[in-house]
């Protein structure tokens, strides 16, 4: 037999809390079991990834949930060594350049293959920055991410296509850039 | 926002506190592995999230939180350092927070003063007072930080990332800490206040109570024995308590909350526990430790889930554990409420098959002899299959014991100091032979300097141990039990009777709603 004191009322409200919050916790803890939802960490690990391979059910997110985006942005900028914001307005260059502190990053096109293009980061300081990852962030505020060679004398140069994603991106003025 | 689904409202929590937490309980690292412990980090964390944030001393989490942006923020000077340490630390430990921190703090020490790190955790002092957390405790608070950031769906990330970064730059007092605490705890009470409905549980503990009341004003007690649980439930089944396993899990529930309500008061009044816990006429032998059991009880075995133990195959998910799970999480009211316990388990599963035919539109025989319970396990039966199920935790105990013993050449004291040394020996080489017959993943050979190996024998071991005292009260319980003039088969037979009129006034004829 179970025997338990319930004369006192602001003690028996108490028990009543007690019940509806571990009711409660079991509940979560009971419907949880199987959820596999977008966590923050998931999100981070996203947005420190080497390069490509775009996770779609994560962009879809961050397509249409602007606090996603926010939170997405502050990951890569604090991942990132570098950050280049929007060119120039009034930048006249096919590709206009980028600068950030501490960085450059032009695109050229190339004198021999008309459809290519040279691009260039120079970075400035010594030692050299150990940086391999290239994320432009486009008007829409959608992330891509570019592995890049790494630094000779200072600088990393790629030859690209003409029609390549970071051209086409860079392209666009209100792209900004962060190197990792 | 999106819209939640309705379906998901299934109690006091709503879709969305449901789909906030899932996604931190089935957060998982590179090789699929939960980030969190369930035992450790998702227990405490579910109940922190449904306790009602108007005491300050449950926003004690928050405010230990607090102090560790902190302090995470001052241990070293990367620019990430913040988001590495609370998301990126693929399955946060004590020793990986440590770890971590040690790395930090080698790769550019303390960046502001007045913290340090010691052996078991951080100490932070202030002019103004000082803190300490503990490398247990960071994993639970680094759960609680991600719950903060991902909950609405990322809505509230913005303000608590805010209120970190106001922690992080505040001046080194007390009151930033304060400050950071409050703004947390505000956005806590109103997500609760939105997602979070206890009416619902409240209804719960009044039906109870009203049911199991006894007396008014001083004098008054709530009283209940397993009949009392079988009557309540043929009272309510036919409206909002259809399920007996919830029945019978509501009015565990009571009991914990009560019980802990006594230990509360007992405690102001610094009376002995023994003079409210259980009447004199209880079946149950009680002490003080089954007083804190009933109120502090959690079942041991997700300690099995986790590193290092989970290295360890110590159960059979199908054969052994999944039988034992409700006996566990129930805990001591499986022994002091046996009847009312062997009918959730039995008739119990029996209904939640019925309300399985009736979702999947089956019918015929099968749903008939559920109705009729006719191919319900016999309690007996149920009694012969823990006693297997204590001689197998049994084996398996000593088996482990050898693995702990092996390749150690000082023998511990316990559980061997009592024993002499023929006994001992005769021990061993059950333990040996036990260990040979096991052929389980984790059970090979243990090298001495495999430590996370031989932890998670230790960890495991002791989990056997209170798996296999609680198997065996209960089935001392049944003993007891088949020994009066009504054995178990005559309540079997009483109960087969009445729980297949109840299913048939429930689910027969038309087989009514699930």
């Amino acid at each position: 037999m179970e025997r338990f004191d319930a004369g006192d009322k602001a003690r028996l409200e108490l028990a009543r809390d007690d019940f509806a919050e571990e009711a409660t916790a079991r509940e979560l803890l009971g419907t949880a079991a199987g959820g596999q939802g977008l966590s923050p960490s998931r999100l981070y690990a996203y947005a420190r990834r080497r390069e490509g391979t775009a996770d779609l059910a994560i962009e879809r997110r961050l397509r249409v949930n602007p606090m996603l985006r926010a939170c997405y942005r502050r990951f890569v900028a604090a991942e990132a060594r570098f950050y280049a914001p929007a060119a120039m307005a009034a930048a006249t260059d096919e590709v206009p350049p980028r600068r950030g502190e501490g960085w450059r990053l032009t695109a050229a096109r190339s004198q021999a293959e008309p459809g290519q293009y040279i691009l260039i980061i120079e970075l400035d300081g010594a030692p050299e920055p150990d940086v391999e990852i290239l994320i432009l962030c486009d008007r829409d505020q959608v992330f891509h991410h570019f592995a890049v060679p790494l630094p000779r004398r200072g600088a990393i140069q790629m030859i690209l296509d003409a029609d390549a994603e970071p051209i086409r991106l860079l392209r666009d003025p209100r792209t900004e850039a962060y190197l990792r | 926002m999106s819209e939640v689904p309705h379906w998901l409202q299934t109690g006091g929590a709503d879709g969305r506190i449901l789909a906030d937490f899932a996604q931190i309980v089935g957060a998982r690292d590179s090789d699929g592995m939960p980030k969190y412990a369930p035992h450790s980090v998702c227990e405490p964390l579910a109940r922190y999230l449904a306790g009602r944030g108007a005491s300050a001393k449950r926003d004690a989490p928050l405010y230990e939180l607090c102090q560790l942006i902190r302090a995470v923020d001052a241990a070293g000077r990367g620019a990430d350092r913040l988001w590495l340490f609370f998301l990126g630390q693929p399955r946060p430990s004590a020793n990986g927070c440590r770890a971590m921190l040690e790395a930090a703090l080698a790769d550019g020490g303390w960046s502001r003063p007045g913290f340090a790190a010691t052996e078991g955790g951080l100490e932070i002092s202030y002019a103004d007072g000082g803190f300490s957390i503990n490398y247990g405790r960071m994993p639970f608070l680094i759960a609680l930080y991600e719950f903060m950031l991902g909950m609405e769906d990322f809505a509230c990330a913005e303000e608590v990332i805010a209120i970190a970064e106001g922690l992080a730059a505040g001046p080194a007092e007390e009151a930033t800490v304060s400050q950071g605490t409050n703004a947390l705890a505000r956005l806590m009470r109103r997500y609760r206040g939105e997602h979070l409905n206890y009416a619902r549980h409240q209804e719960t503990f009044d039906a109870i109570l009203g049911f199991v009341g006894v007396g008014v004003g001083d004098g008054a007690e709530a009283v209940f024995d397993d009949e009392t649980i079988l009557a309540f439930w043929r009272v309510h089944n036919e409206a909002r308590f259809r399920l007996y396993a919830t029945v019978f899990d509501a009015f565990v529930g009571f009991a914990r909350s009560m019980a802990a309500n006594g230990l509360r008061r007992a405690a102001q009044m610094a009376e002995s526990l023994d003079e409210w816990s259980v009447d004199d006429d209880s079946d149950v032998e009680n002490d003080g430790q089954d007083a804190f059991e009933v109120g502090e009880w959690q079942s041991p075995l997700p300690l099995l889930d986790q590193e290092p133990a989970c290295r360890i195959r110590f159960l059979l998910q199908s054969s052994e554990r999944r039988p034992l799970e409700a006996l566990m999480e129930t805990g001591p009211y499986a022994r002091r409420l046996p009847l009312a316990f062997l009918r959730r388990e039995i008739f119990g599963g029996v209904q939640s098959s019925i309300s399985n035919d009736l979702r999947l539109g089956r019918e015929g025989d099968a749903l008939r002899s559920r109705l009729d319970c006719s191919e319900a396990e016999s309690y007996a039966k149920r009694r012969r299959r823990l006693e297997a199920l204590e001689q197998r935790l049994r084996s398996l105990q000593l088996a482990s014991l050898h693995a702990l013993l092996s390749g150690t050449r000082d023998l511990p004291d316990e559980p061997l100091a009592a024993l002499t040394a023929e006994q001992r020996n005769a021990l061993l080489a059950d333990c040996a032979k036990a260990f040979r017959k096991m052929t389980r993943k984790g059970f090979e050979s243990v090298a001495a300097d495999d430590a996370a190996h031989r932890e998670g024998f230790r960890i495991g071991a002791d989990v056997l141990r209170r798996t296999g005292q609680q198997v065996d009260g209960f089935l001392t319980v049944l003993q007891r039990l088949d020994g009066a003039a009504d054995g178990l088969a005559a309540r079997f037979a009483a109960d087969r009777e009445v729980f297949a009129g109840e299913f048939g006034k429930l689910y027969g004829g038309g087989h009514g709603t699930v």
